[in-house]
């Protein structure tokens, strides 16, 4: 049993020894990683911008300067739908005229005096727009959408009748403005604030998590695999003449293998603590989420491990311990969605994905992150994972042979 | 040719791999402070029988004794009785000397920090080089060491097989003179080789073939014991 203890300990002593030499490998990944993340966010997620060259530029010539018609310009001025796509300049009348012969501007709108209240109260003003002489098929859509406008404020405007009509057929038209104003008032509220009257649901490829935090923790789980690769290039595993004279002084191959789960543990427990430590300093994560990140980690980290010992164990030579590393790095990330998103991948795939323990240890960092109840249950899987692959270490050195 | 009372018995080891039989109906006594030799061509066994004595590999037929104990029933004996240095180092590659020494001497008898700095580890050169890493090292700096693993536990039996394989004479030598200092305490040595120097170390010397040990002359000369390795004159 001491020397057990003393093994263990010198397996740590080993690990944190190389620790200096592995620092360059585990920020290459990381950065390969991040790149993954980023170009997938940048793939997956960002609407195509348009550049301001590109917007459709609008002229507006308002002679009203009512209440309603300033409230009316800062919504529409600020709306996103609107200023994505049109770049819309308020000016004097002549310099729109002029704009608009040098084709500077598609069209040029000009709102008359009292248009709002006139709506307001069913007078049907005219709104002139005037379109360039080369606006081709942009000016066949924005009279397409000015034909939209005028069918819904006609829409709006018999409403209007119908108060008119309704209170005059009651006899009470005496109530005729007040009840229109205070119409006016919610109508104009409830169609130009409309986003407020709809549920903001963002649907995405990748589920739960946003695409940033998805293909971080996928990330994760692909840089732990990846520096398995590190770690095996920088440490030697037992020769079977070291690990039959322990058996004969009363340290078994199980004791060896805990031994060395130990110290291949410690360096991922040391990276890991730092990067999260790193991300809560950054202020992307609270201390209390770094704590709990960090704890949910150490059943992933313990896989893994058992996963890289296992490795080691069946291929005594270098170069196929990280092909085998890199090659179950890479498979398990797509299966599971690492690449592309499990939405998108076809059933049998994310079938196979379902059965690896990389999908395990996504879900256990996806659980604590969400704060949902899946936890203990992914712990449990992942010590189960562990002990299956301890057992497979096992009977391989045991059998003396290497598969 | 007994020096001291028996310390291992071997009666009738048989051991086959497969259809083949390795070790045929192996017997053999030693005696405390004495030093066999057992040489015998490529494949002939030799590594089998030291591999079996040390309780790697369980023969099929047999019985072993060490010190009156039936170590084949007794295995927890076999690492408080008897040292084995196999062909190749026993040691972890990734960790220094002092490291590797620190891990078998952690239940021993010895006190490491003394035995480097005027015992027996001392005289095996190994406080030259203890805080080297095992992997850095010369194959005779790595056997020396190996031999330091073998004997932490103050064993009564030694077991080295090759142990000169491939060293250089200095290294030779520093080996030699530690087992002679070691048998000289009453430890018991069994050495696979076929270097003239270790021959004649031998109070007995065997040569194995066909399965079996066969006693030949203890002063033999290399070129006397090839004759009767290869079966053709007499020594």
């Amino acid at each position: 049993m001491k020397r057990f203890a003393v093994l263990t300990a010198l397996e740590i002593k080993k690990s944190i020894k190389a620790l200096p030499k592995l620092i360059p490998g585990a920020i290459l990944m990381i950065i390969i990683v991040l790149v993954i993340a980023l170009g997938a966010k940048g793939i997956l997620s960002d609407k195509p911008q348009i550049d301001d060259k590109d917007k459709v530029s609008i002229g507006v010539v308002c002679y009203d300067d009512s209440k309603m018609m300033e409230l009316a310009k800062r919504i529409l001025t600020s709306t996103k739908s609107i200023t994505e796509s049109i770049h819309l300049t308020f000016m004097e009348e002549k310099r729109a005229e002029e704009l608009l012969e040098e084709n500077r501007l598609m069209a040029v709108i000009i709102i008359p005096d009292n248009v709002v209240s006139d709506i307001m109260t069913g007078k049907n003003t005219p709104i002139d727009i005037r379109f360039s002489r080369n606006a081709g098929y942009e000016a066949a859509a924005f009279k397409e959408i000015a034909d939209a406008a005028v069918n819904f404020l006609a829409s709006a405007q018999a409403g209007i009748y119908s108060v008119y009509d309704f209170y005059n057929e009651n006899n009470q038209s005496n109530y005729i403005d007040d009840a229109l104003d205070r119409l006016n008032e919610r109508y104009i509220k409830t169609v130009l604030l409309r986003e407020s009257f709809f549920e903001n649901t963002q649907v995405v490829a990748t589920g739960d998590l946003d695409v940033m935090e998805y293909y971080c923790v996928s990330g994760i789980v692909l840089f732990l695999f990846l520096f398995g690769i590190n770690s095996v290039t920088f440490t030697e595993g037992y020769r079977r003449e070291a690990i039959v004279s322990l058996c004969i002084t009363g340290t078994g191959i199980g004791r060896q293998h805990i031994s060395r789960l130990c110290g291949i543990f410690i360096v991922y427990a040391v990276f890991v603590t730092v990067i999260i430590a790193g991300v809560c300093a950054g202020g992307y994560i609270d201390i209390f989420m770094a704590f709990k990140l960090i704890l949910s980690m150490v059943p992933v980290l313990l896989s893994v491990s058992s996963i890289i010992l296992f490795i080691q164990v069946l291929v005594e030579n270098k170069t196929g311990q990280v092909m085998i590393i890199f090659f179950a790095a890479v498979f398990q990330s797509f299966v599971t969605g690492g690449f592309i998103p499990e939405l998108m991948l076809p059933k049998a795939v994310t079938g196979v994905g379902k059965f690896t323990p990389a999908y395990y240890m996504i879900e256990q960092i996806k659980a604590v992150y969400m704060g949902s109840g899946k936890v203990l249950f992914n712990t449990v899987t992942l010590a189960a994972i562990t002990l299956v692959f301890m057992i497979l270490s096992y009977v391989c050195t045991k059998a003396g042979r290497k598969v | 040719m007994s020096r001291g009372k028996e310390i291992l018995q071997m009666k009738n080891i048989r051991k086959r791999f497969g259809r083949h039989h390795v070790l045929n109906g192996v017997s053999l006594t030693c005696s405390e402070g004495s030093c066999i030799g057992i040489a015998g061509v490529n494949g002939s066994g030799k590594s089998t029988l030291l591999s079996v004595i040390a309780g790697i590999q369980k023969p099929d037929e047999g019985q072993i004794y060490i010190d009156g104990i039936n170590i084949l029933k007794n295995k927890k004996y076999i690492g408080k009785y008897i040292g084995y240095v196999p062909q190749e180092n026993p040691l972890i590659e990734d960790l220094s000397v002092n490291d590797n020494l620190k891990l078998w001497y952690c239940d021993s008898p010895y006190n490491l920090k003394e035995e480097l700095e005027k015992g027996f580890l001392r005289s095996l050169g190994i406080n030259e080089f203890q805080k080297k890493a095992v992997k850095k090292l010369s194959g005779g700096m790595k056997k020396r060491v190996s031999i330091a693993a073998a004997v932490h536990n103050a064993p009564k039996l030694l077991l080295l097989d090759e142990p000169s394989a491939a060293l250089d004479l200095i290294a030779k030598k520093t080996i030699r003179d530690y087992l002679k200092e070691y048998m000289s305490e009453g430890g018991t040595v069994i050495i696979v080789t076929h270097d003239q120097e270790e021959l004649d170390m031998c109070n007995e010397l065997y040569v194995i073939s066909e399965g079996r040990l066969k006693h030949i002359q203890n002063n033999v000369r290399v070129e006397g014991l090839l004759r009767e390795i290869s079966g053709r004159g007499q020594v």
